[in-house]
Formats: C-alpha cells, sequence, structure tokens
C-alpha cells in the first residue's frame, strides 16, 4: 500500500469516525417507529418543503432582478457578494437579526420563515447564473422574433432549466431537511425538527439506541437526496454572455434578491448602544468576554487549521476510485451526532473541548467543501498531473512541486472560510461543550433570554474576529504560494 | 522495430482493436485518423493512461515491454494537444521538472537544456511564468520539458492544433530539426495532413498508419 493510499483511507475513516463511535457505544439501535417520530419527520418534511419552495420562488424573482442589474450596476460583483450574504455568513447573524426584527418568528413557523429568507440570495444567484450559461441566445433570439416577457418566461425559461430548477429545489430542500442550528435556536422546548429531536433524545432523556435509530433514518433520507443531487444539471453550457434583451429582466426583483442582505445588516445595526447598556448591567458576562473571545479564535483557528489540512491532504491523495465516488456522494452526517460522537470518543475536558469543537466543525463541512469546491479544483489539475506522472514524477514530487503551489490559496481561502463559520457556530459547540465556551454560544444564550441588543455587541465582536481570521488565512495562503513560488524558481535557476 | 500487439478496448458500440502495429525504432511512426476514428484512445493507453483489455504488449527492440510497466516506469515524453505547462512555474522550471522526475544526473541535465534551449530559441522565454508566454513559446516549452528526461519514446498528440495557422508551418519545422538532432523514436497523433507532409522531406524515416472505427486500415512509408 503506497502512501497516497493509507491517507486516502485515513481521511475516510476520519470522515466515518461518528457513526463508527455511535455504533460501538450504543449496544443496541432501535428505530423508533412511534407517532411522535413520525410527526417529527412530517414537520422536519413539512417545513424543508415549504421554506424550498418559498425559496425558489422568491429567489428566481430576484433573480430576474439581478439579470437587470447585471447591465445597469457598476460593481456587480460585489452587489452579488452582499445578496448572497446571509448564505455565507455564520447563520447565528441572520438567525440574531431576523429575531430582533420579527419577534413572532419563533416555532416551526419562524424555522420556515428563516429557512427560506436565508436561501433567497443564493437561489436568487443561482438562476441568474443558470440563465446566462443556458438560455442567453434563446432569449435574444425570442426578443428578435418578438416574444413577451411573460410568455418566454413560461414557455422558454422554466422548461429549459427545469432540470436544473428541480436540482435547486432538492439542494435547498435538503440543506433545510438537515439543518440543526435554526431549528435549535428558534424552535422552543418541543422538537420540531429530526435534528432537534436526536438532540433531545440524547441530551435530556438519554436514549442513545433511538437517538442513533433516528440518526440512521435521518442519514438514509439525507443520502438519498443526495443520490438525487449526483451528477445532474450538468447540461450543455451554451455561452456565458450579458442577458441583452428586456425579456429576462425585472427592475423590482431587485429588491427580493436584496432583501434578506438588507435585513441582516440592518438587524444588525439596529440596537448596538442599548446594547452596550445591556451589558453594563451584566458585569460578570463583561468579564468573560476575553476568555470567550479567545475561545472563539482557537476554535476558529483550528477549524480552519482542520479543514486546510484535509484538503491538502485530499489533493496529495488525488482521490480517484471508491474514494472519489465515496467523498462525491457522502452526505456528512448532522451536527449532533458528530458532537456526541466526539463526546463519546473524547471525554477530556478543558482546552481540548475546543480542539474538539474545531474537529467537529470540520468534519461537518469538509464534505461539502469537497463536493461543491475542492473536486474541482483538482479537476482543473488533472491534465497537469497526467503529464508529470507520464513524465515520471514520484507523487510527492507532483504534491510539492505541481499542486501545493496551486491549491495553496484556495485551500487558505477555504479554511478562512471555515474559520469565519466556525466563529459563528453555536449548535455544534453546544453539543460538545457543557458551558458557552466562544462568543457565539453565549450570544445565542443572550438571544435565548431575549437580550438581543447584547447579543447585537457579542455578534459585532465575533464578525470582527472572524473576518480577522478569515484574512489571517489569506494573506497565509498567499505568502506560502508566493514563498514556494520563489523558492521554485531560485531552483530552476540553480 | 518495436511491436504493439493486441491493443484492444471496447467502449460498448465502439471499439479499439488493433492486433498489432509496428512501430519505428527511428523517425516518426504516424497514427493518423479523422474525429472519432479512436486516436486519442490509442494514445491514452500507450501512456499507460486507460484500461486496456488483456494480452496487450508494447515490446521494444531491446526486449523491453513497456506494458509490463507503470506509466512512470515507461519512462515516455508526451506533448499533449492542450500542453499542459505547469502555470506557476517558469519555463525554465517545467523544463527542469522534468529532468528532476527522471533523476537525471545534474551535468547532464544543464548540457541538454542547453542543448534544447538553442535548438529551440527558448533563451528569451526561459525566466517566464508559463502562464505569461504565448502559444509558440508554450509548445517549444512544452517539447523541451518532454525531450529532457531522455525519454525511450516521444508522443506528440495533435501538438500544433493549438497553434494559429501562420505559426503551425514555423512550429513543425521547428519539430523536425529537434527529431533530427535528437534522434529519440516519436509516435505522432494527428488529423491534420499536413503535419505528416511536413516530415517528409527529413532524414528521418516517416511511416503513415491511418485509424479508422478504431482500427488500422493502412500502413504507408511517406517519403519527401
Amino acid at each position: 500500500m503506497n502512501a497516497r493510499r493509507i491517507v486516502g483511507f485515513l481521511i475516510f475513516v476520519f470522515l466515518i469516525f461518528p457513526f463508527v463511535a455511535l455504533f460501538l457505544h450504543a449496544n443496541a439501535v432501535r428505530f423508533p417507529l412511534d407517532n411522535e417520530t413520525m410527526r417529527v419527520f412530517g414537520s422536519t418534511a413539512l417545513q424543508a418543503l415549504i421554506s424550498a419552495c418559498a425559496a425558489l420562488s422568491m429567489g428566481i424573482l430576484g433573480g430576474l432582478g439581478l439579470l437587470w442589474g447585471t447591465q445597469r450596476l457598476r460593481y456587480f460583483s460585489w452587489f452579488e457578494g452582499l445578496v448572497i450574504l446571509p448564505n455565507a455568513a455564520p447563520v447565528l447573524l441572520f438567525l440574531l437579526a431576523v429575531v430582533k426584527l420579527f419577534p413572532w418568528a419563533r416555532g416551526l413557523s419562524g424555522i420556515v420563515f428563516v429557512h427560506a429568507l436565508l436561501n433567497v440570495g443564493l437561489v436568487a444567484v443561482a438562476f441568474q447564473h443558470l440563465v446566462l450559461q443556458k438560455v442567453s441566445g434563446m432569449a435574444e433570439l425570442a426578443y428578435v422574433e418578438g416574444a413577451s416577457g411573460w410568455r418566454f418566461f413560461w414557455q422558454g425559461v422554466l422548461p429549459a432549466l427545469r432540470a436544473d430548477l428541480v436540482l435547486l429545489f432538492i439542494f435547498i430542500f435538503a440543506l433545510c431537511f438537515a439543518s440543526f442550528a435554526v431549528p435549535l435556536a428558534l424552535g422552543g422546548s418541543r422538537a420540531t425538527t429530526v435534528e432537534v429531536l436526536i438532540y433531545q433524545k440524547i441530551r435530556i432523556s438519554g436514549e442513545w439506541p433511538e437517538a442513533i435509530g433516528l440518526a440512521f433514518m435521518q442519514m438514509l433520507a439525507v443520502l438519498a437526496l443526495a443520490w438525487l443531487l449526483r451528477g445532474r444539471g450538468e447540461s450543455a453550457v451554451m455561452a456565458f454572455r450579458k442577458v441583452t434583451t428586456p425579456l429576462l429582466q425585472w427592475s423590482p426583483g431587485l429588491l427580493i434578491a436584496c432583501f434578506p442582505a438588507c435585513l441582516l445588516i440592518f438587524g444588525l445595526v439596529t440596537g448596538i448602544g442599548s446594547g452596550m447598556a445591556q451589558l453594563r448591567a451584566l458585569p460578570e458576562l463583561v468579564a468573560e468576554i476575553p476568555a470567550l473571545l479567545a475561545g472563539s479564535l482557537l476554535v476558529g483557528v483550528m477549524a480552519g487549521l482542520w479543514v486546510m489540512i484535509l484538503l491538502l491532504a485530499l489533493s496529495y491523495v488525488r482521490p480517484e476510485g471508491w474514494l472519489a465516488r465515496f467523498l462525491s456522494g457522502y452526505a456528512a452526517p448532522s451536527s449532533v451526532l458528530v458532537g456526541f460522537a466526539i463526546l463519546i470518543a473524547w471525554r477530556e475536558p478543558g482546552l481540548a473541548t475546543y480542539f474538539k469543537i474545531a474537529m467537529g466543525l470540520a468534519l461537518v463541512t469538509l464534505p461539502a467543501f469537497y463536493r461543491y469546491q475542492w473536486s474541482a479544483t483538482l479537476t482543473a489539475l488533472k491534465g497537469q498531473i497526467t503529464v508529470a506522472r507520464t513524465l515520471g514524477a514520484s507523487d510527492s514530487l507532483i504534491f510539492s512541486r505541481v499542486m501545493f503551489p496551486q491549491v495553496i490559496g484556495a485551500a487558505s481561502r477555504i479554511g478562512g472560510l471555515a474559520a469565519l463559520w466556525a466563529w459563528g457556530d453555536f449548535a455544534l459547540s453546544s453539543v460538545v461543550a457543557e458551558k458557552s465556551v466562544t462568543l457565539a454560544m453565549t450570544a445565542q444564550g443572550l438571544m435565548g433570554s431575549y437580550r438581543l441588543d447584547a447579543a447585537t455587541v457579542l455578534i459585532w465582536i465575533l464578525i470582527a474576529g472572524g473576518l480577522l481570521t478569515y484574512g489571517a488565512f489569506l494573506t497565509i495562503g498567499l505568502t506560502i504560494g508566493e514563498g514556494v513560488g520563489n523558492v521554485l524558481d531560485s531552483k530552476s535557476e540553480t | 522495430m518495436s511491436w504493439i500487439r493486441n491493443l484492444r478496448r471496447s467502449f460498448g458500440d465502439f471499439a479499439v482493436d488493433i492486433p498489432s502495429w509496428e512501430i519505428l525504432d527511428q523517425g516518426v511512426t504516424a497514427l493518423w485518423g479523422v474525429s472519432g476514428s479512436g486516436k486519442t484512445t490509442v494514445f491514452r493507453i500507450l501512456l499507460g493512461l486507460e484500461r486496456v483489455d488483456s494480452g496487450f504488449s508494447w515490446t521494444l527492440s531491446d526486449g523491453v515491454d513497456l506494458a509490463q510497466l507503470s506509466t512512470p516506469e515507461r519512462r515516455l515524453g508526451v506533448v499533449f494537444q492542450t500542453l499542459e505547462l505547469f502555470p506557476h512555474m517558469t519555463a525554465e522550471g517545467n523544463i527542469r521538472f522534468a529532468a528532476e522526475a527522471r533523476r537525471r544526473p545534474h551535468d547532464e541535465t544543464e548540457k541538454h537544456l542547453l542543448k534544447l534551449v538553442g535548438i529551440l530559441g527558448l533563451e528569451s522565454c526561459l525566466k517566464r511564468k508559463a502562464a505569461l508566454l504565448s502559444g509558440g513559446e508554450k509548445q517549444r516549452v512544452a517539447l523541451a520539458r518532454a525531450l529532457i528526461g531522455k525519454p525511450r519514446v516521444l508522443l506528440l498528440d495533435e501538438p500544433f492544433s493549438a497553434l494559429d495557422a501562420s505559426r503551425r508551418s514555423e512550429a513543425r519545422n521547428l519539430v523536425a530539426e529537434v527529431l533530427e538532432q535528437e534522434k529519440i523514436p516519436v509516435i505522432l497523433v494527428t488529423h491534420d495532413r499536413e503535419d505528416l507532409t511536413a516530415f517528409a522531406a527529413r532524414s528521418f524515416p516517416v511511416k503513415v498508419s491511418e485509424i479508422a472505427a478504431g482500427r488500422i486500415i493502412r500502413d504507408s512509408a511517406l517519403s519527401g
């Protein structure tokens, strides 16, 4: 067995570790098929269905707005970034903004409301890209032929993009179905989703066999969705050009696309003053802030490093065969499962807690990072790898000279993103840690006790810290990339 | 002479089936055919990048069967249609990479590099990053990279197709010149007749094997 295979196998073991740990811990697995379980599965599916439908319909309208903006807005790519902000930022930020501005958004309706709004920007940007890639030529032709916008939309765009839109729907449905942070924060005491039910089974009633059975049932559902997503939506790209006809442009859609991002920003900029006042009334909490800040920093940096190292290891492995199939089809276990698996395997408290949270976050995010970003990065280098292999280069030479200098930038960027999200995590952290050890956990606790403005202040500290960490990862990636480039250049001169 | 035997690979309704194919020890053996005739499959099988049905052998005149060796062990030089230079390295870095991969002695590499740089006219672009080279420069760097490892056989896959028409004939002449000096057997895969005629008037022999529907249907010697 060569080193590449061994590293690949170790990554495989790492990824399936939560299932193995839970399976070994539970003497028996029980599949609870009682009314309560069925109710929770039903409500999880229902909230995911309504959320996905709402996100898709609002997102498509938002996408039409973005198509209007592509030609009129000067810094459109920045604008696109703004639209996708609720999705890209840690979910805690959006949760806080929504709870502040819409106090009624609690329970199942609150979960649907947040899930739908959270994904509007993502759908809008995806729809805009689909139109530009696949039907822009058709749009010009329809315009020349004199078709009306609505007729072309119903008879041209929707049928042409049906497969892609179904795919997008399934993707959003899967996100909402497996979501843990939003139901945990908004769901109240009664379990509203499967994830929360698993959490309660373990945390409150200690029913491990049932929790694991539930987890397997949920995993099967998520795997089925992942299977539906596999290899679809790759219909031929016709051209990527800006739509020059007014057929697929609807300026009010821009407001829809921007609404969630505006809501997020508005929710976070209001109440800072009163938040400071609230905090002053909580001197014990203020005294804890430096420790919480250090905890968040530790978790962020370690989660980023975990993800970065694993991605680099994957570029050394260059997954193929069974491992490539596993990685592209594997749905990460839920945060709850990962959290409890880590707790079982490793009970050490203290500093190890931060390490465990970071490892858990890497476990949860790595499959998605691989599927949606890293596999494409590796595929882009396939030709170069083939040449290097043909020229006789060893695996270590291919990694150090061909892969590493080209992927380190992307790895550190993704690592930075993982770090940013880790700064905002409260869900997995609340499973692993006994008490609040990060700013995000404390902010969520403040939200739970309706001290929303005080939570806002903590969130701003968290945002600043997260962005600084993200920036540090980017800088480190660039510096290493340049450094390696210079070393290679000087090596080729000697 | 070296021989390729039982090169077979089936893809459902399409199959490549070459019972035996003679490769020149010196000069160019060209595999010529239209798109979809199976050229690229043959090329990838020869490189060891594609699975092949059992019984395949590629025996060189010294008795070595390349089919029994892994891709790196075959010691082949390759220029792909897409060239696949390493964009983050300089032109020189790209060439030296191949020498390092083959663990060639430093002194030999220096001499060979100097020679290749001279023949291919690479002096002015040696220190430039590959991503910043022109199409013609990239092509010459790819050729130097393929040659510096002293390959047993050089494989060229449509090596001129990425160049514009005006540069193509210049590049063909340059490659022919290099091949005259390097004396390495070459397998050239192409759909372009002009790639073949450019080699006709040279001092090395040229053999054209025409492939259609996965089978070699004609072998002919080409002369100026």
